[in-house]
């Protein structure tokens, strides 16, 4: 609940007055020197999780008597801690730890005869608002379990997504979203529904959610507190939170960016390496020459990905280019087919062997006799993204050469290889 | 501006009762069928793109008599149209374009004593509110292009980001944000400054920032439209847009969780490829390819549990296994870990077996280090990694004391490989080291034994930076 620290929640402790705070779920503990910092000397901030990304010792360290770190479940802890001023619950995203988290806290401001502190909820929006998530499903009492299993959700879908599909799929999410003991909000709304005594509720929906949730008690005694709410949710607190959700959003989309780029390049690198090798095997092999295969790869290292078409490798004997050609489409996870055409009959089999060989049977491709290729209908779709003519195309494979090239994709299709000079494309 | 539909453009095309309309830059033509239906079958629609993602042709059928198209630059056509009810502006996204579009528009309605279109312009917000982009730099005139590069942008910062890093690296961006004549915001806010008659804006400061801007004279003479204004800007407006905005921030969120994964399962696998042919090469041929096998899967181990630390290679007679773990951190890019080989004697001949097998795999770099024995036991701090996660123990060392100093320095949950040649020396600091910490002990091929240690040893220290490219770099921060 990091970003909504300045806009929403510093002014809400400050009103607040709060002195002994509590944070159950601290992630990487980016704020903690913040909040210390803005609670003030004489405060004592408790900070609770069970497996901190952090190393908490350096803020004990910093701030004696005023961190106080708990490395445990927050239900094993929260009822033997002094009252609070004010919980922020970001911790285990379920109704059974949410529910009885806030009850605990009730309970020991009760027998302390303290009001209930003032509680900030994040999570009480998608995903996790109506929606139980377990990080250690061991640690929730089967009753209170909802059917889990590691998959993805989407808003507008109650149920999990299939397999590689949607958000956070590799945590334990509810199997169904809805319904009664599921999901941070309703342990929240069920929390306030029976309390007793009246509740203001101010609910953020932007950042997966936000709950302030304040006792009219404590409101009519702090006026600087209601004077805060009424701040949030008006015109220029509403218009605050506007800017800071687009600021999320585009910061998340840059930095998704960067990270999708840095993928791409690594890729990149790794078929590199990868093709180094199968090359390296072809030609020590002597299927093929080290530089007939290099200028393979230069060609399609060159092809415009976006350009859509199959590759065609063509020529007497092509069974390396061929095999470089999947290496290559495999490599790349490129949406491409890879057709081979052997000038005879008899180059189709070693082809075949030779793909099984290097284990790129799993690409998409196609092996064909010069002549079975002549006599087929032209194949439907784009055309040709790369025709590489592999040998010097004599005879019956002149004939088809000369077609495939006027199949090119209009739209930045190429030629290459041996016969390339001689072979205009159509566009 | 397609998202903004139905909470903001319709209801207010609809209260400025637009009849004849102008969308500059169509993208996919989305907007061309709502704005026709939702308006009715008197509206006239212009369509303004050089560059459409769509077959206007096909709009032009559907809708003849109401739809004209116009394939050019908007500063090209806007002077020629008649008088407007209301613009629709998401083409180049420069001071210079928007501007100048914006007082083509008046020019016209004056021209024709017809009142200012109502004004929609996309993209007022980060990134081309106060920073200009152009499509085609060269469709600019000199004194109005600002220094441009095809570089990203980041939020917060006023220059561009290098190494293709950020949002649209590779568009024509301007090398700064802010100041004079940048941004479509700016055009926007120049010629309100201008302009001779008051006018509202209303911004909404959502997907990329939307503004709305309409002479005051409009808004006394059409109050339903004064009325749309205030709705927008009121608390129930803000709350409608605040959760629009969130639903665009999450559908944006799993498109890029989808892309992430996806490129992780290929990368994992083309990794895998790529050493599996490694395991083949004579480099590692001292090593046996059961060896080879566990020694990956110990390596995703340590990678998937975030075990931090480098690999130290102790002994190095047979440079497989050494070798292979380097190609291994390369092929999954884990540049922050590095391969310490230490031997007796490094430079007099005991790692040469491992630098031509690096050199071979093209694995050699400064990523690999090596060092002598003595020099560890001199200055351990100086010579060791702080941190290891995965220790190889082979024959050619035989001073305990290396070992101990290597261990000292292992991470919770890191793994040690005891060669079966391994001298006594460090089999027995190995397996004392094993009794005082109680770290696990599994056999392995060829006569190895594998360590795991515990995941809290003394060293102690929590989970922290995750492997290069793993799922942390993309936690949501629930």
């Amino acid at each position: 609940m990091f970003p909504f620290w300045t806009p929403v929640i510093a002014p809400v402790l400050t009103a607040a007055g709060a002195r002994n705070v509590v944070e159950i779920g601290a992630l990487r503990g980016d704020n903690t020197r913040q909040i210390i910092e803005h609670l003030g000397p004489g405060s004592v901030l408790h900070v609770i999780d069970p497996v901190p990304g952090f190393d908490p010792t350096a803020h004990e360290r910093e701030f004696p008597g005023r961190y106080v770190f708990h490395q445990a479940l927050s239900l094993d802890v929260l009822g033997d801690l002094p009252p609070m001023d004010a919980a922020l619950v970001d911790g285990d995203h379920n109704w059974h730890t949410v529910y009885h988290e806030l009850g605990l806290l009730r309970q020991v401001a009760r027998d302390a005869g303290a009001p209930l502190p003032v509680l900030v909820l994040h999570d009480v929006g998608w995903p996790y608002g109506r929606r139980d998530l377990y990080y250690d499903p061991d640690t929730i009492p089967a009753e209170h379990r909802q059917p889990h299993r590691r998959a993805g959700m989407r808003p507008g879908r109650r149920d999990l997504l299939p397999e590689g599909e949607g958000m956070s799929q590799d945590l334990c999410n509810a199997e169904v979203e809805g319904g009664p003991r599921n999901g941070v909000r309703t342990a929240l709304d069920d929390f306030v529904a029976e309390h007793d005594r009246p509740l203001r509720t101010v609910v953020l929906p932007l950042y997966f959610g936000l709950a302030i949730v304040v006792e009219e008690e404590r409101l009519a005694r702090q006026p600087a507190l209601a004077a805060a709410l009424d701040r949030v949710e008006g015109p220029d607190g509403l218009r605050r939170l506007l800017e800071l959700g687009e600021l999320l959003r585009v910061r998340a989309m840059a930095h998704h960016h960067t990270v999708a780029r840095r993928a791409r390049d690594h890729q990149a690198r790794l078929a590199a390496r990868y093709l180094d090798g199968v090359t390296r095997e072809l030609s020590v092999g002597r299927h093929a020459s080290d530089a007939g295969l290099r200028e393979l790869r230069r060609a399609l290292d060159a092809l415009d990905p976006t350009v859509v078409g199959d590759v065609v490798v063509v020529g007497d004997g092509v069974a390396a280019e061929g095999a470089v050609a999947c290496a290559h489409v495999l490599a790349h996870d490129l949406d491409r087919t890879v057709r081979i055409v052997e000038a005879s009959p008899t180059g189709v089999e070693p082809v075949r062997n030779l793909l099984a060989e290097l284990d790129l049977a799993a690409v998409p491709v196609e092996v064909v006799a010069a002549d079975d290729a002549l006599g087929a209908p032209a194949p439907a779709g784009p055309g040709h993204a790369l025709v590489y003519v592999a040998t010097e195309p004599e005879g019956g494979l002149r004939q088809l050469v000369d077609r495939l090239v006027g199949e090119v994709a209009p739209d930045g299709g190429v030629v290459a290889g041996a016969a390339a000079a001689g072979a205009a494309p159509r566009h | 501006m397609f998202p903004f539909w139905e909470v903001a453009v319709a209801p207010v095309l609809e209260a400025a009762e637009a009849r004849r309309l102008v969308e500059v830059g169509a993208l996919r033509g989305e907007n061309t069928r709502l704005i026709i239906d939702r308006l009715g079958p008197q509206t006239e629609l212009h369509v303004v793109d050089p560059l459409p993602d769509f077959d206007p042709a096909e709009h032009e059928r559907e809708f003849a008599g109401q739809y004209v198209f116009h394939r050019d630059l908007s500063l090209n056509v806007l002077g020629d149209l008649p008088p407007m009810d209301a613009a629709l502006i998401d083409g180049d996204h420069n001071w210079y374009t928007v501007y100048n579009e914006l007082r083509l528009l008046r020019e016209v309605a004056r021209a024709h004593d017809a009142p200012l279109p109502l004004l929609l312009l996309h993209d007022v917000g980060w990134p081309y509110g106060h920073r200009d982009l152009y499509y085609d730099p060269s469709n600019i005139p000199e004194e109005f292009r600002r220094d441009w590069r095809r570089a990203g942008m980041e939020p917060g910062k006023v220059r561009l980001v290098p190494f293709g890093a950020g949002l649209n690296p590779t568009l024509a961006n301007a090398k700064v944000e802010g100041g004079p004549r940048n941004g479509v915001r700016r055009g926007l806010d120049d010629f309100v400054a201008e302009h001779d008659r008051p006018m509202r804006v209303v911004v909404l400061p959502i997907y990329f920032g939307l503004a709305i801007a309409v002479e005051q004279e409009r808004l006394d003479r059409q109050p339903a439209l004064a009325a749309e204004l205030d709705r927008l800007e009121s608390p129930a407006g803000k709350d409608q847009l605040l959760r629009l905005a969130e639903e665009i921030r999450l559908e944006a969120l799993i498109f890029q969780h989808k892309i992430f994964y996806d490129r992780e399962t290929s990368l994992s696998r083309i990794a895998r490829r790529y050493l599996g042919q490694v395991k083949e090469r004579p480099a590692v041929a001292s090593a046996t390819r059961a060896g080879l096998d566990e020694l990956e899967a110990q390596l995703d181990a340590v990678c998937r549990e975030l075990v931090l630390g480098h690999v130290v290679a102790l002994g190095v007679t047979r440079p497989g296994p050494a070798t292979f773990a380097k190609a291994y951190l390369e092929a999954h890019e884990l540049f922050g870990r590095h391969v310490h080989a230490v031997a007796a004697d490094p430079d007099g001949g005991d790692l040469d077996d491992l630098r031509a097998g690096l050199e071979a795999l093209d694995l050699a770099d400064d990523r690999v280090h090596h060092t002598a024995a003595e020099a560890v036991v001199a200055d351990p701090a100086g010579t060791l990694p702080e941190r290891v996660a995965l220790v190889l123990v082979d024959e050619g060392l035989a001073d305990g004391a290396v070992v101990d100093l290597v261990l000292d320095r292992l991470a919770p949950s890191g793994r040690v490989a005891v060669s079966a040649g391994a001298a006594p020396e460090a089999v027995a600091a190995v397996a004392a080291w094993a009794d005082r910490v109680g770290a696990g002990r599994e056999d392995g091929a060829d006569g190895a034994t594998w360590y795991v240690a515990g995941s809290s040893n003394e060293a102690g220290d929590p989970v922290g930076a995750g492997p290069a490219g793993s799922s942390a770099d993309h936690a949501e921060g629930f």
